[in-house]
């Protein structure tokens, strides 16, 4: 077999536009490349001189999915910088406001974006005439985190309701109490929806790589926490930067990110997290984890749809118990007086760990912003993986190799709206 | 329900503009609701037996005329409809028919636009043929007009 090349022009299914080019020698792997060629956003710069109450909703608008992420991570950057310490109360409503972007990112890409994949569907539309309630279903779950982000939120695409120290107006328990009839329906469909794609026809595929996530000692991360990763060490968030680099690199408008200290790659997000933190799972999730055999170190990338559904199922179970037993009251938040600073913070967005420092000036201007993206940091581990995959995958049907290229990098949920900031594949045989 | 789908930028505005005027009218009988993209509509059409979808297209005619199809109409897929992701609005449409969510009629509403640009405000005849859809709806549903709230995506 000569030398040829694969290109992936615009890859489906994923979040902003990218492509994949593969390079081959006979059957040898020459290259890779996650090409991402979307502008960069510059939302770093736009932030500087402008008063730090902008930034929640600022950076917000980076994802329409991920929203939440954006602003929590931004404000207990924020409120680290101003040495703010929130209330157990709006702690309690932050995770909750986190539970609905977790359920409606995650049915989303469970339902239509990657079950197809394993169906042999190319599009939701496509697998709509054959599993018409799974569709509905997943359509549900969304609309479900969609009403919990915007009862929280103020609406449910980019949210304007948080604010550093708290939230400008605190929900009502009524409008709490109108929404349990929907997630006690809905914890019972998250936990069908993990059992079905645990049924899927998965490949037999394992990465090597370092998982990382946060972790904390009381609960499942989601706002706080220290790094925690699969080679055994915890790292403190105020030294995210010295642990990590990002780098550029000639393809991609998105930074490459390796970790220091092993000059190596590594994963965010779902699999990560329920690898790491398995235990601290809600019991109806950890339950059904151990239900459908997820390994308790799974390395198969293309699992990571099953780590989505014990997410959804936790955030379900987390919600509802917030919904039934919290009567929102007290300060909607704290007051704050500016002083000049510098804080940090990372948080977990549903594809990863989402990092933010901010320098503020006495003025209560932002002085410096440094936003790292999961999708960015994961994109040299999915360029990593891709090449050990193409050797499972490669034939003399382009077409074929380049949708189980596709198959890969989808199971990673990637955002390049996000990372730059993804997808067309190439393969070129030389 | 009359579901206006757009953005803020320049002619991309006329959906929102005809649901914001049908809305100043208004009617308890008429819920008005404004999306950005048109997968906002699947969380919200299952309560309802008529949608009215106005929307911004372009392919159909001069920049400004109005045209009308009821769904499903072969002629939607050969224009331009502009969606996040390429979900586009009969992309949608098909969905939610595979999926039993689609009401019982469903018409749209769609203006020829020609620009988008953030910032800029719509055009001159984009309006007028805003103002026209809106004339032609009112007249069409002919019921009787109050104020009512609108609900935003």
């Amino acid at each position: 077999m000569g030398n040829r090349t694969i290109k992936v022009e615009t890859m489906s299914r994923v979040e902003g536009e990218g492509g994949l080019y593969i390079r081959l020698s006979g059957d040898a792997v020459d290259e890779v490349r996650l090409e991402i060629y979307e502008p960069p956003r510059l939302f770093e710069a736009l932030l500087r001189g402008r008063p730090l109450e902008d930034t929640p909703d600022i950076t917000a608008r980076i994802c329409g999915i991920c929203p939440v992420a954006y602003q929590m991570s931004s404000v207990h950057a924020l409120e680290a910088a101003l040495d703010i310490t929130v209330s157990p109360e709006i702690r309690r409503l932050r995770r909750l406001l986190y539970c609905g972007e977790w359920i409606e990112s995650h049915g989303l890409h469970m339902h239509l974006l990657h079950a197809p994949d394993f169906l042999g569907f190319d599009s939701g539309l496509e697998m709509a005439k054959q599993f018409p309630d799974e569709v509905n279903r997943g359509l549900r779950l969304k609309k479900h985190g969609n009403q919990l982000v915007e009862l929280l939120g103020g609406r449910a695409i980019h949210p304007i309701n948080v604010c550093v120290g708290g939230f400008y107006r605190l929900p009502k328990r009524k409008e709490f109490q109108k929404l349990i009839p929907d997630f006690e329906w809905g914890l019972g469909a998250a936990v069908a929806a993990t059992r079905w794609v645990a049924g899927f026809d998965y490949p037999d595929f394992e990465t090597d790589c370092e998982f990382i996530s946060l972790s904390h000692p009381d609960e499942y991360p989601m706002n706080e926490g220290v790094m925690k990763t699969s080679s055994g060490d915890l790292i403190d968030v105020c030294r995210y930067e010295e642990e990590f680099e990002e780098r550029q690199v000639p393809h991609s408008t998105a930074l490459h990110a390796i970790r220091k200290s092993t000059g190596h790659p590594y994963l965010l997000g779902p699999l990560s997290r329920v690898n790491l933190n398995r235990e601290k799972l809600s019991p109806t999730a950890r339950k059904l984890a151990d239900e459908v055999g997820l390994e308790p170190l799974c390395s198969n990338p293309h699992r990571a749809i099953i780590a989505r559904g014990l997410e959804i199922v936790h955030a379900y179970e987390e919600a509802l118990m917030i919904l039934r037993d919290d009567q929102p009251q007290g300060k909607s938040r704290e007051e704050y007086q500016y002083q000049a600073g510098e804080g940090m913070s990372a948080t977990e967005a549903p594809r990863g760990t989402l990092f933010h420092r901010y320098v503020v000036d006495e003025a209560g201007k932002i002085v410096e912003a440094c936003i790292i993206p999961p999708t960015s940091q994961n994109q040299a581990q999915i360029e990593a993986d891709l090449k050990q995959w193409i050797s499972h995958v490669i034939s003399d049907d382009e077409q074929d190799t380049a949708r189980k290229c596709e198959n890969l990098v989808r199971a990673y949920d990637p955002c390049i709206s996000c990372s730059t900031h993804f997808l067309k594949v190439k393969i070129e045989r030389c | 329900m009359i579901a206006g789908i757009g953005s803020p930028h320049g002619d991309d505005q006329v959906g929102w503009e005809i649901a914001r005027q049908i809305q100043d009218k208004g009617s308890d009988l008429v819920c008005v609701r404004l999306a950005r993209t048109p997968d906002d509509l699947l969380n919200w059409m299952e309560d309802f037996q008529q949608l009215m979808i106005c929307d911004a297209c372009q392919g159909a005619g001069d920049v400004g005329s109005f045209h009308h199809w009821e769904w499903p109409a072969q002629q939607l897929d050969a224009m331009h409809w502009s969606g996040t992701h390429n979900v586009s609005l009969p992309a949608v449409l098909a969905l939610a028919a595979q999926l039993g969510r689609l009401p019982a009629s469903v018409h749209i509403w769609g203006v020829e636009v020609k620009q988008a640009q953030p910032g800029q405000s719509m055009s001159d005849s984009v309006l007028a043929g805003a103002a026209a859809v809106v004339e032609t709806i009112c007249q069409e549903i002919a019921i009787p007009l109050k104020t009512v709230g609108t609900q935003h995506a």
